[in-house]
């Protein structure tokens, strides 16, 4: 029988801000991380508002690793650490050792220094930062930032897979604990607000003028955000023999690539419905024993429609309810799904379900209970994390009640 | 107790300076020429005639030509709804950073509502993997790895180890890197690259490496699945190892420590003493300082055997291609092993000094057929990879060891 997977740690970087506990009282009491963007000029957008980390304040950690020297998803990705450390019991004093692991997922890695390296070359000022470029740019440096500030000193990785990346590096992490090549792992997911991303979706008309409202009839699309969350994942064994308190069991994971197109979902959910299935079969949970989803709810009118879909597929009966905090944090690209596990992880300890905000009209053809507007207390036994992502790439994460 | 799945190599598709082929490549490493830089056009557009190649930028061009020829090798045929789910698990360090500075160049100068939609698809990092999964059908498990320069031989490590656990059957996994001018500034500016172009593995006085581009795949398949199909087993995935270096390589003491750790991994992973290992395909690529840490660990670990591994260091040859070095050593490795000889061999030993000396390929080497290899891959961060890898002659007879 394969070892068993908790979660005793959470650490957060949102933009409803970075305490587990006020932070969850704002999901559940529908509060808004949106707000005009300010990290550059969006004059020349038809649209302006994002999911900025306005009033980022670092958790401390060691000072191993100069948080001046690397880049914003990194500095949230410590933080994050920093954070899930403290929350589950582990002093940091030391070197963490060889027997602990980091994997973050992120979509864009260090977009912003591509960002400063651009605006260097379009103010004639060339050359002169290639080597910081290259010491702060590679998307694997958030990782390694993060093993350099704990002392981790064993399997170290990102795993960059858009914006499901924060279930992707989860699911790498539980594997690497099921096969005992790691006994700790701080795992999740880490992007920074970018303009090359709020372009891009500006471009493809996905970004929401007014606000984010996943599967309402007229929702207007998504809005790209920021953040950062890190799981601290370990066996239940040392779990248990170190009195750590567990928020959840990680039960399974499923992970599946439509190969179907790059920006949009299979039209009939194909990947999406894998995904699920892989996770129920991998977890020996049957399908009506899920209490609740985390949608991956962009609030664009492509996902929800084939998210609701595909969600209809697995779940015939009568599928559990399913809400989005997309609707209040924004898309926080490859930390979502990260951001969306600790939700998870929350709702089974806490037995609560955060609401999609900004719900008015159902939309027939996503006919699901999204939890609209208000939270809501019910028996959370086993929740599923969902997220899908550029590339077709598509995952689902199981979190249970743990019980001891 | 159940019996141990098995996971063996049943293809390998390469695209590099050297060539198209594992024929080419052995040939060419034999050979002794130098060749680091980009790939000719020959060696990747005859693997993507006949299709729309517009939405592929050059990462995504090579990583789908390399699955082409992975593929082929396996004799694998396109894959139709309702085939079994291939995976696709690729290592890679920059990805698509050029596009992606010049989508945010055109952005920033013409403005966002003129970029490209498909431009803007490339720019995740994990676009080249999306791109060839959608060529050829892969709908399996993926992953895209980024560990520095060992990122390719991560993604093997792991798509091995998740054969192995029972989530999958069939794996395409390796790496994949451009030569950009992203890459070649940031290096250029680090100091790293050879200002001589004479890139020497091992030998103190080199000025640096060479920066070189690529894609290789293997065709990673658990033994039962193979089998059923016919497959023409190349080799066996063992078993890998890894560890992370917090000084960063600035402490030579745990940089060497690490990269031991990770050979020792492997080496325990596949349940082999290092006396069984007859090659070794190292990350050795001409930075003085980390062909130094590895070829101290080299020592450490395979002094006291009586025949010594032959050391293979193929970036002096084909030079530095980061994300998908390690993939295209695992294909070097695994063309030397059918072929039944190790191109260029050298024997890497620590001197009562320290000092570490590299011998000439006169200097005694295992004779024979090699049969059992591991391949390295070390990150300028940190990161150490090795895996160890058996010929198809003798992997059945590692039952009984």
């Amino acid at each position: 029988m394969q070892p068993t997977v908790v979660v005793t740690g959470i650490g957060l970087v949102t933009s409803l801000g970075q305490e587990i506990g006020p932070f969850w009282d704002r999901l559940l009491r529908g509060e808004s991380g949106i707000s005009n963007v300010d990290s550059f000029d969006t004059s020349r957008f038809a649209v302006h508002l994002g999911g900025e980390v306005k009033a980022f304040r670092p958790a401390s950690g060691t000072g191993r690793c100069d948080p001046a020297a690397v880049g914003r998803a990194s500095r949230f990705a410590l933080s994050a650490a920093a954070a899930a450390l403290r929350d589950g019991g582990i002093n940091v004093d030391k070197e963490l050792g060889d027997n602990w692991g980091v994997c973050v997922g992120t979509t864009s890695g260090e977009p912003q220094e591509i960002e400063q390296a651009v605006d260097r070359q379009l103010a004639g000022d060339g050359d002169g930062s290639w080597s910081e470029f290259l010491e702060r740019y590679p998307c694997h440096t958030i990782a390694s930032n993060v093993a350099v500030e704990f002392g981790v000193g064993g399997d170290v990785s990102v795993i960059p897979a858009a914006c499901a990346a924060g279930n992707y590096a989860i699911t790498h992490a539980v594997e690497a604990l099921r096969a005992a090549r790691a006994e700790y792992v701080l795992a999740g997911g880490a992007d920074s607000f970018s303009r090359i991303t709020y372009s891009g979706f500006a471009r493809l008309g996905a970004i929401a003028r007014d606000c984010c409202s996943p599967f309402d009839l007229n929702r207007q699309g998504m809005i790209p955000a920021e953040g950062a969350a890190i799981l601290l994942l370990e066996r239940s064994d040392t779990a248990r023999s170190r009195g750590a308190r567990v928020y959840a069991e990680v039960a399974g994971c499923g992970l599946s690539c439509d190969a179907h197109h790059m920006t949009g979902g299979h039209p009939e959910g194909a990947g999406a419905v894998r995904a699920m299935e892989l996770a129920l079969a991998d977890a020996g949970i049957d399908r009506r024993d899920i209490s609740y989803i985390s949608a991956h709810g962009t609030g664009t009118r492509s996902n929800d429609l084939v998210e609701a879909l595909a969600v209809k597929r697995v779940f015939t009966q009568a599928p559990p309810p399913i809400s989005s905090i997309k609707s209040m944090l924004g898309h926080a690209m490859g930390a979502a799904s990260a951001i969306e596990a600790a939700v998870c992880a929350l709702a089974v300890r806490n037995d609560q379900v955060p609401p999609t905000v900004n719900f008015r009209i159902p939309d027939p053809d996503c006919a699901l209970d999204c939890v609209p507007n208000f939270p809501r207390s019910m028996s959370v036994h086993v929740a599923m994390n969902n997220a899908y992502a550029f590339g077709g790439t598509n995952s689902s994460v199981l979190f249970r009640k743990w019980k001891g | 107790m159940a019996v141990r799945r098995r996971v063996f190599i049943t293809g390998v598709g390469v695209v590099c300076c050297l060539g198209d082929s594992l024929g080419a490549l052995v040939d060419g490493l034999s050979q002794g020429g130098l060749a680091a830089g980009p790939v000719d056009p020959q060696f990747l557009d005859p693997h993507l005639a006949g299709r729309n190649t517009y939405p592929l930028d050059r990462p995504a061009r090579l990583l789908t030509a390399a699955a082409s020829l992975a593929l082929a090798d396996a004799r694998i045929p396109a894959q139709r709804p309702g085939d079994r789910d291939i995976g696709l698990f690729v290592g890679t360090v920059f990805s698509t950073a050029h596009t992606i500075m010049r989508f945010d160049r055109q952005a920033a100068t013409e403005g966002p509502a003129l970029v490209s939609p498909q431009a803007f698809a490339n720019t995740v990092i994990n676009a080249p993997l999306g791109q060839a999964a959608i060529w050829h059908g892969l709908r399996g498990i993926n992953r895209t790895f980024a560990t520095g320069a060992s990122s390719g031989l991560e993604a093997i490590a792991c798509a091995g180890e998740v054969i192995l656990s029972g989530r999958a059957d069939c794996i395409l996994a390796g790496g994949v890197e451009e030569v950009s001018d992203v890459s070649m500034r940031a290096f250029a500016a680090s100091g790293l690259l050879s200002p001589s172009g004479r890139h020497r593995p091992y030998e103190p006085a080199s000025d640096g490496m060479t920066l070189s581009e690529g894609a290789a795949l293997l065709v990673l398949e658990e033994a039962g699945a193979a089998a059923r199909r016919g497959a023409t087993v190349l080799a066996e995935f063992l078993g890998c190892g890894r560890a992370f270096d917090v000084s960063q390589r600035t402490d030579e003491r745990r940089s060497v420590r690490s990269v031991v750790h990770a050979f020792r991994g492997a080496l325990g992973a596949a349940n082999l003493g290092p006396g069984r290992v007859d090659a070794i395909f190292s990350a050795a690529n001409g930075i003085p300082r980390l062909d130094r840490h590895e070829a101290l660990a080299l020592s450490a670990v395979f002094e006291s055997e009586p025949e010594p591994p032959a050391i293979c260091a193929v970036k002096g040859q084909i030079g530095e291609a980061l994300g998908a070095g390690g993939s295209i050593q695992c294909a070097a490795l695994i063309g030397s092993l059918r072929r039944g000889c190790v191109p260029t061999p050298l024997v890497v030993c620590a001197t009562p000094t320290g000092v570490v000396a590299v011998r000439p390929q006169d200097a005694p080497v295992r004779a024979g057929e090699p049969r059992i290899g591991l391949i390295s891959s070390l990150s300028f961060d940190g990161h150490s990879s090795a895996l160890a890898l058996a010929s198809s002659s003798v992997s059945d007879s590692l039952d009984a060891t």
